[in-house]
């Protein structure tokens, strides 16, 4: 048996695929300890796995306080306080959550792996869920630039604290991963570009059941909506926050009136919907909710708006449900250029979306036979990889 | 003969005006408004209008006219998504393949 600290940062999306490969290599016999949030623990402790606290903490409350940090459509250079990372508590959290394990797996989100691993010697591999990472674009604009180099001035002034040579500027875009890549994201929606290809090792999206949904039970109200015919059309924006939470919800709620299907709500990470008095929700065509499994609810839905995020757009592939993207940052970009390629959905500007727009889009290009079939057909082939099984080979290879 | 955008706009108002006292009408809205539209002006309505009647959560109907160039320019092309996409811009995601020291 040996000891596996699993480093991840950033939300659900991240998180989930994360707990599913720790309990299958606990599974296998691994003593597997998550180096995560604060906000995730409970989390991790009910999936029967080690936790120990660890910075950054992205969580809810900070994602609703900084909603314009997470909108790139603004056009604004880039922000970016270094003094807001603080690689020493990352570092010294990190370490203390890798005291006597075999191996690190390092999702890039934590900026201190490399720094543990150079200091400990513990072996590691980077582990990731984000295919846009590898899709070879890459910004290269000033503030970027700027961005990079303060950056590099942070990290290297760490290290040199470390007693570690420092790097050159260029070595630092803003993270750094190991030199083998475990990249749990679906060869059929997208392949790195050839420039990583020697570095990663890809399998399917890192599926299973996570432990909040293993006691699970859908209401008898749940129910009786998503039996609707036509079913619910889903809006589902998971860890995205918004400035305009009414506005959104609105817009969604008119564009599904005019196509005459119901909605489904779900509130998320920014409260989607949870401004609306229950008397407007009388009519019955509109429904709030709050954390549904989504192998439960995709299957049930006519189609999933969502955020482009990659947790939700794994889930949306395998049940093979066409998709309308409002993307607002980071990969959720590639995430909906990718649905738009693969014709299995449509993508809106969240800034020009209106409910004529919205309806539109939804009418002629995700809720047609066409886009409908190729999602199916993709369901299908992400249905026969096994993700899972082939990460914790390639792990197992290495312990 | 086909009506003009601002026509329909107009034609539009009144229709729904009309429709909030006559039950029968609003559902005809809601089912299919463009024919509606089309009954009401006597003329054909060109496939690069759409007409949608839509119901706010509160309560509140509308009958929107508007050009599919206009709706189309909401959707995001694959130059914008591309760009964007090479945009990544978070400090916690943002990363870039490079290991200089090979030390892993």
């Amino acid at each position: 048996m040996s000891c596996v600290v699993i480093a991840t940062a950033g939300t659900y999306g991240d998180l989930i695929p994360y707990l599913i490969l720790g309990q299958a290599l606990h599974a296998q016999g691994h003593q597997v300890r998550f180096a995560a949030a604060p906000s995730c623990a409970d989390l991790v402790r009910r999936a029967g796995l080690g936790f120990h606290p660890c910075r950054p903490d992205i969580n809810p409350a900070l994602a609703r306080r900084r909603y314009a940090d997470w909108d790139h459509w603004s056009g604004r250079p880039v922000d970016f306080d270094p003094n807001n990372i603080d690689l020493p508590a990352y570092f010294s959290d990190c370490c203390q959550a890798c005291a006597g394990a075999d191996l690190l797996l390092c999702a890039p989100g934590q900026l201190a792996g490399e720094l543990v691993h150079e200091y400990t010697a513990i072996p590691w591999l980077s582990l990731t869920v984000t295919p846009a990472l590898f899709s070879g674009c890459s910004r290269d604009d000033a503030s970027h630039r700027a961005m990079q180099q303060l950056l590099a001035d942070r990290l290297n002034g760490f290290r040199r604290h470390l007693r570690l040579a420092p790097l050159p500027p260029t070595a630092y875009a803003n993270a750094r991963m190991a030199s083998h890549i475990i990249l749990g994201a679906s060869r059929h929606f997208c392949r790195p570009a050839a420039t990583f290809a020697d570095a990663i090792t890809q399998t399917g999206f890192w599926f299973g059941q996570s432990p909040s949904e293993q006691a699970w039970q859908p209401d008898p109200e749940l129910e009786a909506f998503l039996s609707n015919d036509p079913p619910p059309l889903l809006l589902t924006f998971s860890s995205q926050p918004v400035a305009d939470q009414a506005a959104v919800v609105a817009r969604y709620a008119a564009a599904a009136s005019a196509l005459q299907y119901p909605l489904l709500i779900q509130a998320g990470w920014t409260g989607l919907g949870n401004h609306l008095a229950p008397g407007l929700l009388a009519a019955g065509t509109v429904m709030l909710a709050g954390h549904i499994p989504h192998d439960y609810l995709f299957p049930r839905v006519a189609a999933v708006m969502h955020h482009g995020g990659i947790g939700t757009t794994a889930r949306a592939l395998r049940h093979g449900r066409s998709m309308l993207v409002e993307p607002y940052g980071n990969d959720q970009f590639h995430n909906a250029m990718r649905i738009v390629q693969l014709g299995v959905g449509a993508a809106i500007h969240p800034h020009r979306a209106t409910v004529a727009s919205l309806a539109w889009l939804l009418r002629e290009k995700v809720l047609t036979g066409t886009c409908r079939a190729r999602a199916v057909a993709l369901g299908a082939a992400l249905a026969a990889e096994n993700g899972v099984r082939d990460a914790c080979q390639m792990i197992n290879a290495r312990l | 003969m086909e009506q003009t955008l601002q026509q329909l706009r107009t034609l539009a108002e009144s229709v729904l005006v009309r429709a909030k006292q006559d039950a029968t009408l609003l559902i005809e809205l809601r089912d299919n408004p463009a024919a509606v539209l089309e009954r009401e002006s006597g003329a054909r309505i060109s496939q690069q209008i759409q007409v949608l009647f839509h119901t706010g959560l509160d309560g509140k109907t509308f009958l929107d006219v508007q050009s599919v160039d206009t709706l189309a320019s909401a959707e995001l092309t694959d130059d914008e998504l591309a760009f964007a996409a090479g945009g990544v811009v978070s400090p916690t995601i943002n990363v870039s393949f490079n290991n200089p020291t090979g030390m892993d």
